[in-house]
């Protein structure tokens, strides 16, 4: 077997899988997220108060945290998971739409079928890193077309007014954990939809599953504190964490993130079983 | 031929495939020595692509064995070695110019050099220049440059599964003249066609596909 170079063949995923203006959908609707925050934020300002009292770092726990157990509206559910359902709709195709499309090129030309499952799953990582990153930070700068930047969250965020707010939650908290606990979870997820996609060889049915399994995990786990750590998704909503919510049991980041990488290497090691012995047929009929 | 001859490239014994109560290929035998070009005919839905793609490891027989230069597919290497290939339509990036896609392809294994890509646009018709995207490529651009990625590697072996599908008249009769001139240079081939015309022309030996066997085909000759 000639030597395959590893970097060139994430370079023909990530050309694959990432384009432009898939940027911009995530940037625009991120700033959008940061956006709608900061004018709830306004809105929900103490009569009196300047709209001054809240700055971005308020709209961006406000449009991550996800929803709580305790009730709530859609409303308050969507930005969280718009945010997961335009991830598993950018990287739907990851691995389903290249067997289709380009597997009788591509993996010959890898050498190997399991050569190839880890290249898709290291790029899988590489855009879950990217979204994350690129998604927070619209968050911040939609949120800045309205609010003041700020070093902290403000005092009014902070002050249990709201909800409650752990005493060591910093800034570096706020934004470590929202990375994380979003990372994670859509490493998690997507790992799910790509090996359901090519099992079923229907990149609709893998972004049919794990959209699914996010509105089921928000609704099974509201009124019910206890259920919230064992529900995958569960584990990017920073409100339903014991540290934000303490009638919520033992669902810790670090459960979350041990939660999220069984969930992921579980999906990972399937997949490496199912592609190994997969049949490669390309997009045409089967004689 | 028998059989496990020495100088056979392609060496296929009692392969099937079934796809749940489909028989897809039953029990083929064939051998396909060196420098020769070899062709496969047979309806749509016969089993004739199914075969190339067992050859070329993409997919699992459910039984018998298939060897390519004396290795066992599936046993002793996944895919065979020196071997190009073309099977379905052509996949390639649509957002970048064909050159761009061979490139981007070529430095996975970083064997072929940009030189080398230009050469094997030039042997199948294509600009090595041109700067569109595939996408905009007709259906016949499109099997040229499947063609060239197939060989660009300059392979000792080609699996074409009806790689003049799409291309005009002229573009037919140059590729033909190609794959002579491949076969030439001790390329084998082993192609699929619906056309007598193309297996009468290029192929030393031909053979159709009928529900799954293989069987000879004396009236190409």
């Amino acid at each position: 077997m000639k030597h395959v170079r590893f970097m060139p063949l994430l370079d023909w995923n990530l050309r694959a899988t990432w384009h432009g203006w898939q940027m911009l959908a995530v940037a625009g609707l991120f700033g959008f997220v940061g956006w709608s925050s900061s004018q709830r934020l306004i809105g929900m300002a103490p009569i009196g108060a300047s709209s001054l009292a809240a700055n971005v770092w308020d709209a961006f726990f406000l449009g991550l945290a996800g929803p709580s157990v305790w009730g709530g509206t859609i409303l308050d559910m969507l930005p969280w998971f718009a945010a997961h359902v335009l991830f598993f709709y950018l990287v739907g195709d990851l691995a389903n739409g290249e067997l289709l499309e380009r597997g009788v090129t591509i993996l010959p030309l890898v050498g190997g079928r399991l050569r190839w499952w880890w290249g898709k799953t290291v790029t899988l990582l590489i855009l879950v890193a990217a979204y994350t990153c690129l998604g927070l930070a619209a968050v911040l700068a939609g949120a800045w077309s309205s609010l003041p930047w700020g070093g902290q969250t403000s005092a009014w965020m902070t002050s249990g007014e709201l909800w409650y707010w752990p005493a060591e939650f910093g800034l570096r908290q706020l934004w470590g954990y929202t990375f994380l606990l979003y990372g994670s979870t859509l490493l998690a997820m997507a790992c799910l939809q790509t090996i359901t996609s090519v099992i079923t060889r229907r990149s609709f049915y893998g972004f049919a599953t794990v959209s699914m399994l996010l509105l089921m995990s928000w609704g099974a786990g509201i009124d019910r504190p206890g259920l919230a750590r064992w529900l995958p998704g569960s584990q990017s909503m920073l409100l339903r964490h014991t540290v934000f919510d303490a009638s919520v049991p033992s669902l810790t980041m670090a459960w979350s993130l041990a939660y999220n990488t069984i969930l992921a290497l579980a999906a990972m090691s399937i997949g490496a079983i199912v592609i190994a012995r997969m049949d490669i047929y390309g997009e045409l009929s089967i004689d | 031929m028998q059989p496990g001859t020495v100088n056979s490239v392609i060496s296929v014994m009692g392969v099937s495939k079934r796809i749940g109560k489909r028989q897809i290929l039953d029990e083929v035998d064939l051998e396909v020595p060196a420098g020769k070009i070899y062709g496969i005919s047979g309806q749509n839905g016969a089993g004739k692509s199914m075969l190339l793609r067992v050859i070329c490891g993409l997919v699992h027989p459910s039984q018998g064995t298939v060897s390519v230069f004396g290795e066992q597919i599936g046993k002793e290497t996944e895919f065979p070695k020196e071997t190009g290939a073309l099977i379905d339509r052509p996949g390639f990036l649509l957002n970048y110019s064909g050159p761009r896609n061979l490139e981007l392809l070529a430095m996975i294994r970083d064997v072929v050099t940009k030189h080398q890509i230009s050469e094997a646009l030039r042997l199948v018709g294509l600009d090595p220049h041109d700067g569109r995207p595939v996408r905009t490529y007709s259906t016949g651009m499109r099997q040229r440059l499947g063609i060239a990625q197939a060989i660009m590697e300059k392979p000792q072996l080609l699996l074409l599964d009806e790689p003049t599908n799409g291309v005009d008249r002229e573009g037919v009769r140059e590729l033909h003249q190609f794959f002579k001139g491949l076969k030439a240079n001790g390329v084998t081939i082993l192609l699929t066609s619906h056309s007598r015309e193309e297996l009468h022309e290029l192929c030393d030996d031909a053979f159709l596909v009928e529900q799954g066997r293989l069987m000879s085909n004396p009236q190409h000759f």
